[in-house]
């Protein structure tokens, strides 16, 4: 535990090192949004803004991997494994990914207020809506970190993790959107909410079962 | 020979379900009417059976139409062709219910019957009517061959239940193997790992076979080669989970390594498969497929039990093949791996 939470205070502090990558990542959904916002000022479609938040969401979800993946290279791996036991890192990864992705979606929601303004925007409840959004980033940083760390074994670790990512991280996607829709426009189905509790649950307890296996090199 | 026994009963029972499947004619039913509103007095109705046999059953054709619980009788008679037959209904003024039911019958064909919405005109409604309706003896209710169900908008293609629906029990099948394996690799056997290999590659090649059924039989039923359904958008996100699993094989060079990761894989798209085909088209209420929110599957119209007496050998048949196919491709495996190595 100790380990753990050494672990995911180290992510940080290597995060806040390298400031200009963290920086590129933000600016790059303000970039999206801006550019949304540019294409149609005016818009102001409830559905079309889920469907749009939820992509900007995948998107800043694959630069947040792509960014662990630059960061370790094979070298520093090997030199990881030797400190701590595979469970815990793959484990403090997760919480530390699934961190960053809820912050940036959380921003990338502000923009989109600070943008278009809020007529379209009437949540049926902002509890419910906030824990949506953790729930659903959370999961699809926990997914993704799976993804990642089974690409970054093979060849072409990037494109890898793009169709692994995209395999893994649909019925994620499905779950998000009919939570958000629930929320933002009424009529949650009762079983999106166990389902991406699943999918929050299941590849973390498959990763702290099976990674261990995987780094058997 | 005899150790191959469960082949020769694969390839005769695959036959018997391709023969049978495509042979059976469908029972008969009735198509259509040819009017869409009914008044009172004097009309002609032509009905359109589908597979009667009105001109060899003439003299004993009955044609009546039911308002409410009551018959009324078809007079004048007159057969056109062996689907065809039109008859002069007379109707009163009051009547006790709008359902409005077309009914044909002969002993051969049993009775055919036809609801549709009518539109009704000029009719006074009045529940409590005091109206005997005409006494109709039928002497044969059933028809009198082996025939598949006919149903309202299946027709013909009521037969796809023995292709399509065996293909998904067969990928599951496969799958579970796959699974399975993939399990027993983990722990120390990476040889099974050619075995999940093959499992999963013959597994997508029935979910491939089972999109492409399911695909035309929509074509012909709902109208569209794909449509907004949760059933197949599962069915379709499965399909693309397991090629992934082969990108992910073949972008690793090392063997044991290749094992490791490909195992790890494959157990979470087991897991997403069930998710995505078991639970997921379950929270969606607007699914066209048939067994799910609440459509009927083939088990409620299937009252004579023709269609279960070909259903259950095509999944054994169905999945014999695949079970045959995947043993082979694991010695394909097999011998493309010693290869490499030598």
């Amino acid at each position: 535990m100790q380990k753990w939470w050494r672990l995911v205070s180290h992510e940080f502090t290597m995060d806040f090192k390298s400031r200009h990558v963290l920086w590129s990542v933000v600016l790059f959904a303000l970039a999206c949004i801006y550019s949304l916002y540019l294409v149609n000022p005016d818009l102001q479609d409830t559905q079309m803004f889920i469907s749009f938040g939820v992509l900007s969401a995948l998107f800043s979800g694959f630069h947040t991997m792509q960014k662990d993946q630059q960061r370790l290279s094979k070298g520093q791996l090997i030199y990881w494994y030797t400190l701590v036991a595979p469970r815990t890192f793959i484990l403090a990864k997760m919480t530390y990914n699934a961190f960053f992705v809820v912050l940036l979606n959380l921003i990338q929601c502000i923009l989109i207020i600070f943008y278009f303004g809020t007529q379209w925007f009437h949540p049926s409840s902002y509890a419910e809506l906030i824990l949506a959004i953790l729930a659903g980033s959370s999961a699809m940083g926990i997914g993704l970190t799976m993804a990642s760390s089974i690409a970054q074994r093979t060849q072409q670790p990037t494109t890898i993790l793009a169709i692994l990512g995209f395999a893994l991280l649909l019925p994620t996607l499905f779950a998000f959107v009919t939570i958000l829709s629930g929320v933002l426009i009424g009529h949650t189905h009762f079983l999106a909410w166990p389902l991406i509790i699943i999918m929050n649950v299941i590849p973390f307890l498959l990763s702290s079962i099976l990674f261990p296996y995987l780094w058997r090199d | 020979m005899m150790k191959n026994w469960w082949k020769w009963i694969c390839l005769l029972l695959l036959m018997y379900v391709i023969i049978v499947a495509l042979v059976v004619p469908l029972v008969p039913g009735s198509e259509s009417v040819n009017i869409t509103s009914l008044h009172p007095g004097l009309q002609r109705v032509e009905i359109t059976g589908y597979n009667t046999h009105f001109v060899q059953e003439e003299e004993n054709l009955q044609c009546y139409v039911s308002i409410g619980k009551t018959l009324v009788k078809g007079q004048n008679l007159s057969v056109i062709s062996e689907t065809q037959a039109a008859f002069d209904l007379i109707l009163p003024d009051t009547i006790p219910d709008k359902n409005v039911g077309f009914y044909a019958n002969t002993d051969y064909d049993g009775t055919i019957y036809l609801s549709t919405a009518m539109r009704m005109e000029g009719f006074i409604l009045e529940p409590n009517t005091p109206w005997k309706g005409d006494v109709i003896t039928v002497k044969n209710e059933e028809q009198q061959f082996f025939g598949f169900p006919f149903q309202p908008n299946l027709f013909e293609t009521i037969r796809n239940l023995m292709f399509h629906v065996p293909m998904w029990f067969t990928m599951f099948f496969l799958m579970t193997i796959s699974f399975v394996m993939s399990i027993q690799a983990m722990n120390q056997k990476p040889e099974k790992d050619l075995k999940a290999a093959a499992a999963a590659e013959i597994g997508l090649w029935f979910c491939a076979l089972g999109l492409i059924t399911g695909s035309v039989w929509a074509r012909f039923t709902w109208g569209a080669w794909w449509n907004k359904d949760p059933q197949l958008n599962g069915a379709m996100v499965v399909f693309i989970v397991y090629a992934t699993y082969f990108i992910l094989r073949k972008s690793v060079q090392d063997e044991i390594k290749r094992a490791r990761l490909s195992a790890v894989f494959n157990i979470f798209a087991f897991i997403l498969m069930i998710l995505l085909l078991m639970v997921m088209p379950r929270m969606v209420d607007t699914s066209l497929h048939p067994g799910k929110s609440g459509n009927p599957a083939f088990s409620k119209y299937d009252l004579d039990s023709s269609l279960r007496m070909v259903f259950y050998p095509a999944v054994v048949a169905w999945g014999m093949l695949g079970y045959w196919m995947y043993r082979w491709q694991t010695k394909v495996n097999q011998y493309k791996n010693e290869e490499n190595e030598g």
